[in-house]
């Protein structure tokens, strides 16, 4: 963006977006630490895409984390996904 | 459509307590989560365009990672042959840096608007953008004609830009969700070439996007080149860039808007250097393989600076999913026959989804065209020619 205005709130962001959205992709890296899950990392990315495309794509990217074995270390590293749709 | 769209403060709720729950599981975040507005993204973007992006960030101002912790599952990754959890960030969450990072939430906000072009025609200017349609009822565009003047100071003549004409407009609904404006703006001064004229976007949010540039330059219409300049003799960018969205070249085209943009796209490719051969609409466009079965290209093409050879498909509406196996299949043949290609399938309308597509072919579409010519008009050729081969 060019130039946001400065302390400017989330409900003020979302009051003026959320038309465009049809869905929120949340994607996180988390470990294993006193028998629960600790985040490494949360990203989000909402899109115009509905909830059926973005779960097709994730599930292309999970697919490839499987496929190298990343998803087998599990006990200690787990990449969790979830869709939000509105 | 648009349900329940507060789930999304609910969720920003959930971040502020300090944890969330994803498939039925716990994921802390820490105590005292603060939760900002950040101008820019730090994601890679998972859309087609660059689109300005905003972001949210969660940080908690407790919890970090330990570095042993992070050492063990680095351990357990060399099984997977990565050494870092950097290296599979950018794979998964689309961060370039993840231990790097102090965030521990960002999320992206595309805003869906982008400015194409400022045109000037008879003394009015002509601005086009790709919007939502939900978004352009929320945004303004401020048009501002600004004048060299000189400002006499103690000592010596210094110059400046002063705004001599401003407009506020709101902006057109485009007629699809994620279409094409048009703004235009007449101006009561006769217009110098020095003036600059000033596109703004504007929004609750801030300034959105400017794009902005010298009458002398907008109103350029030569390309640099000895092949540009022979061609634009006949046919002009403006022409070009007209016949780009009618699909109406005339002539044996007459009924046949589909090879007539097939045609107009090769020129335009001609003219920055490619050399090109048109199969569709011939008798010559199949290749037979040993099966039998039948593989289609419209067009052929060959970069002589860098000896890249591409297959393309010309299309006029966002290809099916068929289309773009139907390509990838192409390139697979000839790969076959010792011949590397790269496919390509150049869209005569916006097809934003299909530019992320599980076969990673290469699609150009309405905005990309909209972008080399602008390119072409400010006579960077190198930069519209990357804009297809990148």
């Amino acid at each position: 963006m060019y130039s946001l205005k400065r302390n400017i709130g989330v409900e003020e962001v979302w009051g003026e977006l959320k038309a465009c959205y049809r869905a929120l992709c949340i994607k996180c890296f988390a470990f294993s630490k006193d028998g629960g899950w600790l985040n490494i990392k949360v990203t989000g990315f909402l899109s115009r895409k509905s909830e059926d495309q973005l779960k097709a794509e994730v599930m292309q990217e999970y697919g490839q984390l499987k496929d190298l074995g990343v998803t087998r270390i599990g006990k200690l590293l787990r990449c969790f996904t979830m869709r939000i749709a509105f | 459509m648009f349900y329940n769209a507060d789930r999304f403060l609910d969720f920003v709720k959930q971040l502020s307590s300090g944890a969330i729950i994803v498939r039925g599981e716990r994921v802390r975040l820490g105590e005292n989560v603060k939760i900002e507005i950040l101008p820019h993204s730090h994601l890679y973007s998972r859309e087609p365009y660059s689109f300005p992006r905003i972001s949210l960030a969660a940080t908690s101002l407790t919890k970090k990672m330990d570095s042993e912790s992070i050492q063990e599952i680095e351990e357990e990754l060399k099984e997977c042959g990565y050494t870092s959890l950097n290296d599979l960030g950018p794979q998964w969450l689309m961060l370039p840096d993840v231990i790097g990072y102090t965030y521990d939430v960002l999320i992206d906000f595309p805003i869906y608007f982008l400015p194409i072009s400022v045109d000037l025609s008879d003394g009015e200017a002509i601005f086009r953008a790709i919007c939502h349609k939900a978004l352009a009822q929320r945004l303004k565009l401020r048009v501002t004609l600004k004048r060299r003047m000189v400002v006499p100071e103690i000592g010596y003549v210094s110059a400046s830009y002063v705004p001599v004409e401003n407009y506020m407009i709101t902006l057109p609904e485009p007629s699809e969700e994620l279409g094409e404006v048009k703004v235009e703006q007449p101006f009561k001064s006769s217009l110098r070439r020095e003036d600059i004229v000033e596109c703004a976007i504007v929004s609750k949010l801030g300034v959105v996007a400017v794009k902005s540039g010298e009458v002398e330059r907008i109103l350029q219409k030569e390309i640099s080149g000895d092949f540009p300049k022979l061609v634009s003799q006949f046919i002009t960018l403006d022409k070009l860039r007209e016949l780009l969205e009618s699909r109406q070249v005339g002539g044996v085209f007459g009924k046949k808007p589909d090879l007539a943009f097939q045609r107009v796209v090769v020129w335009l490719f001609s003219i920055l250097g490619f050399q090109a051969v048109e199969l569709e609409g011939t008798n010559y466009k199949i290749l037979q393989e040993e099966n039998g079965t039948q593989r289609e290209a419209d067009v052929l093409m060959c970069d002589p600076q860098t000896k890249k050879l591409y297959v393309i498909d010309v299309t006029l509406r966002s290809p099916e999913d068929k289309k773009i196996d139907d390509i990838a299949n192409l390139q697979l043949s000839l790969q076959r026959r010792g011949i590397f290609v790269e496919p390509m399938i150049v869209v005569g309308e916006l097809a934003t989804e299909k530019k992320r597509n599980v076969r990673n072919i290469k699609i150009l579409d309405y905005e990309d065209l909209q972008n080399i010519l602008e390119a072409l008009r400010r006579g960077e050729a190198e930069e519209a020619k990357r804009l297809i081969t990148r």
